[in-house]
């Protein structure tokens, strides 16, 4: 079966199916409306502060959710979750964040394609990507390097010619330096002619010695890995290539299934010679995988080949030396229903001593139609990257979007640094499309600090915006935050460009 | 001397009493699409009264009339894409898990419980299933739709290049599943 037969079986059921008589309800509804039940004048809403607003969102939220409760603390708000087994702990961060200060802004090419944002700090300084796409859907990505967030460099990447036909391929870049050696990958398509379904995508590879100066390593090059969708999944993209003590680990997401022998998980000492992890016995191929390092080696989460249950059940492959890892389920804790409903969802992290798996059901919308009781957000811990516990985990509405595809608030979470967890929520992501409809005042953005991703505190004010980055340094935390014109926003992209600009918070 | 132009015509400016002449007759359709981007009856009818509310409120601020059908079906869009956002992630499903539903009394579950394609379509994420359902359901064009999303329209064709793709996969593993 191809994608054309897919259209004609969806043609033909919307043909056959059912067209219901409109709902007195509805009729009824508009009668009321003009017979002046509602007053046809935008809603006068009294401005309150805005803590008490987003307190009153967060619990009708997590009420919603029906498995979190809300703790008031000094300075902020405290999202805990109400677990049997699980304190309410109250952490606070080590350190205190200055005012916001807008550090630097972009302008001019390539700096008007930025759509997502990755930044990490290596190499003592920050290191990230920017990917973006113009108005014919040609991709534009480069590697971004500043010591200080005040002056940048974004490098493109030379185009393999022979897969691409236009100027501009690659997308979802990634970007990691280990022993002063530099790699980047990335996903490389060739748009077709217009009207034609995109082909699967190539995961390219170049290397580095500098981060400005790149080469392709043709003889690396992986097909059938998935390629733009992610560009309109996550606000936090995943990160699929880390420097590891020995090179480096990536992974990445393998469209249909693996040949034998694969696996999407792939160790390299030089960047340029690529082979499949070396798996212990037992262990599993992987054949999707975002990855994290903590001080005991290296963990990868996502799907394996071939597990019991649900096929996209969460697996984990842990690694002390990031040469050697051993397949483990985080999900097998839950009940077999609860399990074979969890699926990973976004980056790794290791905190505290444990490696945190991030989850969350799917098959929510069913035909039933209902969502079960125990949907939700899950964490998996770990003290040693093999033998989970799960428990059921929240995140303020506001930040639900850096971690899942929906909410209501631009959000975007930093890898974990030195002092945790920070987190930036910004302008609303839907109603750009229609007149703002005042049923609540914009809220004002706030910036978050966790320990390791369960208890979030709302620490101060955020930079204005939509977040798109953010990345704690040594000295600040720091992002990179889009502007757009009044009556648009990241849905007019790229029919209308953001002003990017670098913001910077001290800490104290 | 500068010869005068004429005034430029006024957009037709939308008044209360215009309200239920240019929304009612869209209605109907809104319910329909609703449906069956929802997948549920019940929510649909809510999501219709819900826009219904806003453009009602949104009304005055409109400038044009002419651009009212468009503007109301955006509203209704974004209300159902919330509807949907709020249920959760959907992904990838057992496709078999409904297949003793058929007989639902909800229409519109009915109707895409009939076929293994209309079941899949919960395995789409919330932007792809808009497409789809927008274009064969309400029979757009992919120009169209990028229009009535407010997103160019390559972006829109690659949601439903994905999306399509998810519906391939979905229906090939029912048939493994069936084998």
């Amino acid at each position: 079966m191809n994608t054309n037969d897919v259209e004609r079986r969806l043609e033909a059921l919307a043909a056959a199916s059912a067209n219901p008589d409109l709902p007195p309800a509805i009729l009824d509804k508009l009668a009321r409306l003009e017979a002046g039940s509602v007053v046809m004048t935008p809603l006068q809403v009294q401005r309150v502060p805005a803590e008490r607003r987003a307190s009153k969102r967060s619990v009708r939220g997590l009420m919603l959710l029906g498995l979190a409760a809300t703790l008031t603390l000094t300075g902020g708000l405290i999202y805990a979750v109400a677990t049997q087994n699980k304190p309410n702990s109250s952490p606070t961060p080590p350190v205190t964040l200055g005012q916001w200060q807008q550090m630097h802004t972009f302008s001019g090419s390539p700096y008007d394609q930025f759509e997502t944002v990755w930044l990490s700090w290596q190499n003592d300084e920050i290191v990230g990507v920017a990917n973006g796409h113009d108005k014919f859907d040609l991709f534009q990505s480069c590697v971004l390097q500043s010591k200080d967030g005040t002056d940048w460099t974004c490098a493109n990447l030379p185009k393999p010619a022979d897969i691409c036909s236009t100027d501009s391929c690659a997308t979802n870049l990634e970007v990691a330096v280990s022993n002063g050696a530099w790699v980047a990958t990335g996903l490389v398509q060739n748009q077709g002619a217009s009207g034609t379904a995109l082909p699967p995508a190539t995961s390219v590879t170049w290397t580095s010695s500098d981060g400005t100066t790149w080469t392709e390593q043709p003889g690396q090059r992986l097909p059938n890995y998935t390629g733009a969708a992610v560009l309109y999944i996550y606000s936090a993209p995943p990160t699929e290539l880390l420097a590891t003590r020995h090179g480096f680990v990536r992974g990445g997401t393998a469209i249909g299934t693996l040949a034998a022998g694969a696996n999407v998980l792939m160790t390299s000492t030089d960047g340029v010679t690529w082979q499949p992890a070396r798996l212990s016995a037992g262990s599993l191929a992987m054949s999707s995988a975002t990855l994290a390092a903590g001080p005991d080696g290296y963990l990868a989460v996502g799907t394996c080949a071939a597990t019991t249950g649900s096929s996209n059940q969460p697996c984990a492959a842990h690694s002390p030396d990031g040469e050697t890892w051993t397949t483990s389920s985080p999900a097998a804790g839950a009940t077999s229903g609860l399990a074979d409903r969890l699926q990973a969802s976004g980056n790794p992290a290791f905190f505290d001593g444990k490696w945190v798996v991030s989850m969350v059901t799917h098959m929510d919308i069913s035909g039933t139609g209902t969502m079960p009781s125990d949907s939700g957000y899950y964490e998996a811990l770990s003290a040693d990257g093999l033998n989970w516990t799960i428990q059921q985990r929240s995140y303020p509405t506001r930040l639900e979007n850096a971690f899942s595809d929906y909410g209501t608030y631009y959000a975007v979470v930093s890898q974990q640094g030195t002092s945790g967890l920070w987190a930036i929520s910004g302008a609303e992501s839907s109603g750009t499309a229609e007149p703002t409809i005042p049923y609540l005042p914009p809220d004002a953005p706030h910036t978050y600090w966790s320990e390791e991703g369960t208890y979030w505190q709302r620490i101060t004010a955020g930079p204005e915006g939509y977040p798109l980055a953010i990345v704690e340094t040594p000295t600040q935390v720091l992002a990179f935050i889009a502007a757009y014109p009044a009556g648009s926003g990241p849905d007019s992209y790229p029919n209308v460009i953001p002003t990017v600009s670098v913001w910077a918070a001290d800490k104290h | 001397m500068v010869e005068a132009q004429p005034a430029p015509k006024p957009a037709t400016a939308p008044t209360a009493a215009s309200f239920s002449t240019e929304i009612e007759g869209e209605l109907a359709a809104a319910y329909r699409l609703a449906g069956y981007i929802l997948g549920d009856a019940i929510e649909a009818q809510d999501a219709v009264q819900e826009a219904l509310e806003r453009a009602w409120n949104g009304w005055p601020k409109l400038r044009s009339r002419d651009a009212a059908k468009a503007w109301f079906a955006r509203i209704l869009i974004n209300v159902c894409k919330t509807k949907l956002s709020a249920r959760g992630r959907g992904s990838v499903r057992d496709l078999n898990e409904d297949l003793d539903l058929a007989d639902s009394d909800d229409p519109f579950r009915a109707s895409l419980l009939r076929d293994a394609v209309g079941r899949a379509l919960s395995e789409l994420t919330a932007d792809q299933r808009i497409v789809i359902v927008l274009r064969f359901w309400g029979r757009l064009s992919m120009p169209e739709i990028g229009e009535r999303l407010g997103i160019p329209e390559g972006t829109a064709k690659s949601r439903q290049h994905y999306a399509l793709e998810t519906l391939k996969r979905a229906l090939a593993r029912d048939r493994e599943d069936l084998r």
